[in-house]
């Protein structure tokens, strides 16, 4: 009998939003160094 | 690594079935979109206090309620005077009885920053940069700091699936009018938390709606379909800058102004570039506006009014253009409806969150039930 670890609810929920994910992650990081040049404007 | 799709929340629905396609729709747009949706709505729900945020962080912009105003002269004069070489753009009341009135200058590098007037004593209480709370926040809001052409449709399309989230609930939800009250039940968490979604749900309904529509209307407004500004406004505008503000003809400025419009309180002023005329901002009789909605120019050579606008004479399309903000923002009377907002908004950002939350619940508990059943 195999035992296998099944994933908490936040990380099959993350897993569960599949590419998207990473188009998220990409659009903050735009966002994050976009900051810098605002706050200089 | 694939995972199945998780079980239907309440009962096992006919596959197929419009409230399973519904569920669908509902489940699938909620968790492709949670962390865009989340992070718009957690940085508007902030936005709503973002200007007392400022106020807790910059002492400038702090002073204690001095009764009487000493004027928008005055206040003009104490901001040029005390830095002459930056240009006054425009300058507005504070934004409650302890907040100080904000001059916004242009330098000569051509920066902006804000000098802040105590509107009692008429006396610069400092300088603040452009680059506040306020900004990250509404620009983070509005269009992710991104050119505006592309961020703020990018934003405000976020308005379809929000409204598509809402429509779906309410075919999923049966007889959802009977939740507003429907205690958690915290026996298992996936109830629990399917509960506590519903309840934030129900709760925020008026809201959800609200805020769809008036960011569809944002969406129109980014792709061309924007009402033309009171024709007034462009009185404001101008040509080189000629010479400074003169504080005693703005103070004969707000005397024909309330002589004219006795009914318009005047919560900001924009000089014309050349500094020959000034054109005063604010509320009047009209409904759900905002300030610029209301508006009257001077010519501050002569004393004489050269153009007016009341907001209550706004055609539809001009009328939806000047209710949007308002509605959006919450800023139409007062703090209570502020906190309102920022009670809504902590719910719709909630419910972005309870609702992944749920979807891992949801497929956690259906990869348990089939490793069971690869074990039996």
């Amino acid at each position: 009998m195999s035992h296998e670890k099944l994933p908490g609810p936040w990380r099959a929920a993350w897993q569960g939003m599949g590419r998207w994910r990473w188009l998220w992650l990409a659009l903050l990081l735009v966002w994050a160094s976009l900051v810098p040049f605002e706050a200089m404007k | 690594m694939r995972q199945p799709t998780p079980a239907h929340p309440d009962r096992p629905a006919r596959s197929g079935s419009g409230r399973r396609l519904w569920f669908d729709l509902h489940s699938w747009l909620g968790l492709k979109l949670c962390v865009f949706m989340g992070f718009v709505c957690l940085t508007g729900t902030l936005a709503v206090f973002s200007q007392e945020i400022d106020w807790l962080l910059h002492a400038p912009m702090r002073v204690a309620d001095g009764g009487e105003h000493a004027g928008w002269g005055p206040v003009i004069h104490a901001a040029q005077a005390a830095h002459p070489d930056w240009e006054l753009e425009g300058i507005s009341a504070g934004h409650t009885r302890l907040f100080a009135a904000r001059a916004q200058m242009r330098l000569p590098d051509g920066k902006r920053r804000f000098v802040w007037i105590n509107p009692y004593t008429a006396q610069v209480t400092g300088d603040t940069g452009w680059f506040n709370t306020q900004r990250l926040l509404r620009n983070t809001h509005r269009h992710l700091m991104l050119p505006v052409a592309w961020g703020v449709p990018l934003v405000a399309a976020l308005s379809i699936p929000l409204l598509l989230s809402l429509l779906s609930s309410l075919y999923i939800y049966k007889k959802w009018w009977r939740g507003f009250f429907k205690r958690p039940d915290p026996s298992r968490p996936r109830r629990l938390w399917g509960d506590v979604h519903r309840l934030a749900g129900v709760w925020s309904l008026w809201f959800l709606l609200l805020i769809g529509v008036t960011g569809a209307w944002y969406l129109i407004e980014s792709l061309g379909g924007d009402a033309p500004a009171a024709p007034t406004i462009r009185l404001a505008k101008g040509n080189d800058r000629a010479a400074a503000v003169d504080p005693a003809a703005v103070d004969a400025a707000v005397q024909t102004v309330r002589q004219h419009w006795p009914r318009l309180d005047i919560l900001g002023a924009i000089p014309a570039r050349d500094g020959g005329s000034i054109l005063f901002l604010g509320e009047a009789d009209a409904w759900l506006v905002r300030e610029r909605a209301n508006n009257i120019a001077v010519d501050l050579h002569t004393g004489h009014v050269i153009g007016m606008h009341d907001g209550r004479a706004l055609g539809v399309h001009q009328r939806i253009a000047e209710m949007a903000d308002p509605l959006h923002f919450g800023n139409f009377g007062g703090w209570p409806i502020r906190l309102l907002w920022l009670l809504a908004g902590t719910l719709l950002t909630g419910l972005c969150v309870t609702g992944v939350y749920l979807y891992g619940l949801r497929t956690v508990d259906s990869l348990r039930y089939a490793a069971k059943r690869r074990q039996t």
